[in-house]
């Protein structure tokens, strides 16, 4: 079979960035002169990656950059951090605009909450922790309901119904593994069943010693 | 400050007219000044398990209308100096009851009187809540079977959401169990459950063990407070409740043998 004539394969490669943190184009020539005086042969030929943080909404005119840094055998293949106006001009004259790997990194989930009931949980009562874990120091009563978008911790008899991770898949992202323990034995002795009667997700483990 | 105590339970025939006559009338027994308060609108039997259902002409619900003053209403106990009962209505049912009326009646009683013991009618409905809401301590009334102790479990519940100390942020509730109509031959067939099964799923602290006793029904039928009748263990077992309730410690041994 014969090979398409293009194919599309991702692949990262490592670039150097160059911070440019003035618009004043002499001192910039000469401070690149003095860098590359100190290492030649290293930035010969060099792709190189504009950032432009550091002059916030200034004005700079990427061609004359360009024609600069290629005079000095150095190619620019994009820039990143520039304000608008210098992302329209980059677009104009056929620079990449990169995003830098910091800015695409997801944000860290927020912290989830823990709610501590130290009492025990009577029938008909209900606890439900919204985004958080609960830890109940205390039994779960028969008609009694502990529920968490979390993890579910009870150091006490569970007769009633726990549901961990009710939040479903929205939660799933932020905590892999939502789970219920529980340290105590149920009390089957005395007429009470195992009332685990849980729709729980997959993911969601039962300690139940 | 007078305390104000509700003889609670949830589920109905376990016991809290007969345990609320008793420890009020053990109470006054004891010299503290006590009023018995019957909740029970349109099904009262306090009164008749005081014996003094012939003298009732005011009640609960003439003093919370402004028909009567509370002088008027209260029945002074024939045997006790320190005792008396406010006897509900038989004619009118439990909206009668309001939450302000109740709180004015409770307050005015509070001038005067060291205990004030609320017999609450069965149920988590309006009377029942009325019952426990202004309560400094609550009496669990509790049959060791599943279904009492269920019911005992969601009064307890209640106590710690819906009553004034839970409302206002103030200490909860003193909660006390008081384990009635023990029989420890069914304990011991399996048929009931034991003072231990019973403690481990309510976790509250025990006041009394009364035990299932020929001498309740033999006092109601008189109009005799069975606290009265010591000859007979559930009297006793009544009286140590008591002495339990004004904190004194009392060990358990009597009724469990
Ligand atoms: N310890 C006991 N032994 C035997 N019978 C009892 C005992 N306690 C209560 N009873 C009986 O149970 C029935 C219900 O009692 P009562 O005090 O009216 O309950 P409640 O007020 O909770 O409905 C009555 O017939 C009473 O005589
Ligand atoms: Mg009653």
């Amino acid at each position: 079979m014969q090979k398409p004539s293009i194919e599309l394969k991702g692949s990262s490669f490592t670039l150097s960035v160059l911070h440019i943190n003035t618009t004043d184009l002499s001192t910039l020539t000469s401070d690149l002169d003095r860098k590359l005086s100190q290492a030649p042969q290293f930035f010969i030929g060099a792709p190189l990656v504009l950032n432009l943080a550091a002059i916030g909404e200034d004005f700079i005119d990427l061609v004359e950059l360009k024609s600069l840094l290629l005079s000095r055998e150095l190619i620019i293949v994009g820039i990143t951090g520039a304000c608008k106006t210098l992302v329209e001009q980059a677009k104009q004259h056929g620079f990449a605009v990169l995003k830098s790997g910091k800015q695409l990194e997801a944000l860290p989930p927020p912290p989830r909450a823990t709610r501590i009931v130290k009492q025990n949980i009577r029938s008909g009562q209900q606890i439900y922790v919204k985004d958080g874990d609960l830890i109940v120091i205390g039994a779960v009563g028969n008609g009694a309901e502990v529920i968490a978008d979390g993890s579910i911790h009870i150091y006490g008899a569970l007769r009633g119904k726990a549901m961990a991770g009710a939040a479903g898949d929205k939660q799933a992202s932020s905590s892999p593994i939502q789970w219920i323990l529980n340290l105590f034995p149920l009390q089957d002795n005395i007429g009470y069943q195992k009332t685990f009667n849980m729709n729980i997700p997959q993911r969601v483990v039962v300690f139940d010693f | 400050m007078a305390q104000i105590i509700v003889v609670t339970s949830g589920k109905g025939g376990v016991g809290k007219t007969t345990s609320s006559a008793a420890i009020a009338t053990g109470l006054a027994l004891k010299g503290k000044k006590t009023v018995v308060i019957d909740f029970d609108i349109g099904l009262r039997n306090l009164d008749l398990i005081m014996g003094c259902e012939r003298r009732v002409v005011y009640d609960f619900v003439n003093v919370i209308n402004g028909e009567a003053n509370l002088n008027q209403a209260l029945i002074k106990d024939k045997r006790c100096d320190n005792l008396f009962i406010l006897p509900a209505s038989q004619t009118r049912d439990k909206d009668a009851l309001t939450k302000e009326g109740v709180g004015q009646v409770l307050s005015d009683l509070a001038k005067t009187f060291e205990y004030i013991v609320c017999d609450s009618p069965a149920g988590i409905e309006a009377g029942a809540m009325m019952a426990l809401y202004y309560a400094d301590m609550a009496i669990v009334t509790t049959n060791p079977e599943v279904s009492s102790v269920r019911d005992s479990d969601r009064i307890l519940g209640i106590l710690q959401s819906k009553s004034k100390r839970a409302e206002e942020n103030l200490e909860p509730i003193q909660e006390l169990l008081l384990l009635t109509r023990y029989s420890p031959k069914r304990v011991k067939t399996g048929e009931m459950l034991s003072v231990d099964d019973v403690n481990e799923i309510l976790a509250i602290p025990l006041v009394g063990v009364i035990p299932e006793s020929q001498s309740v029904l033999k006092a109601s039928n008189s109009g005799v407070p069975v606290i009265l009748d010591q000859d007979s263990d559930a009297g006793l077992a009544y009286s140590d409740a008591v002495d339990r309730i004004l904190g004194e410690n009392v060990p358990l041994a009597l009724q469990l043998k």
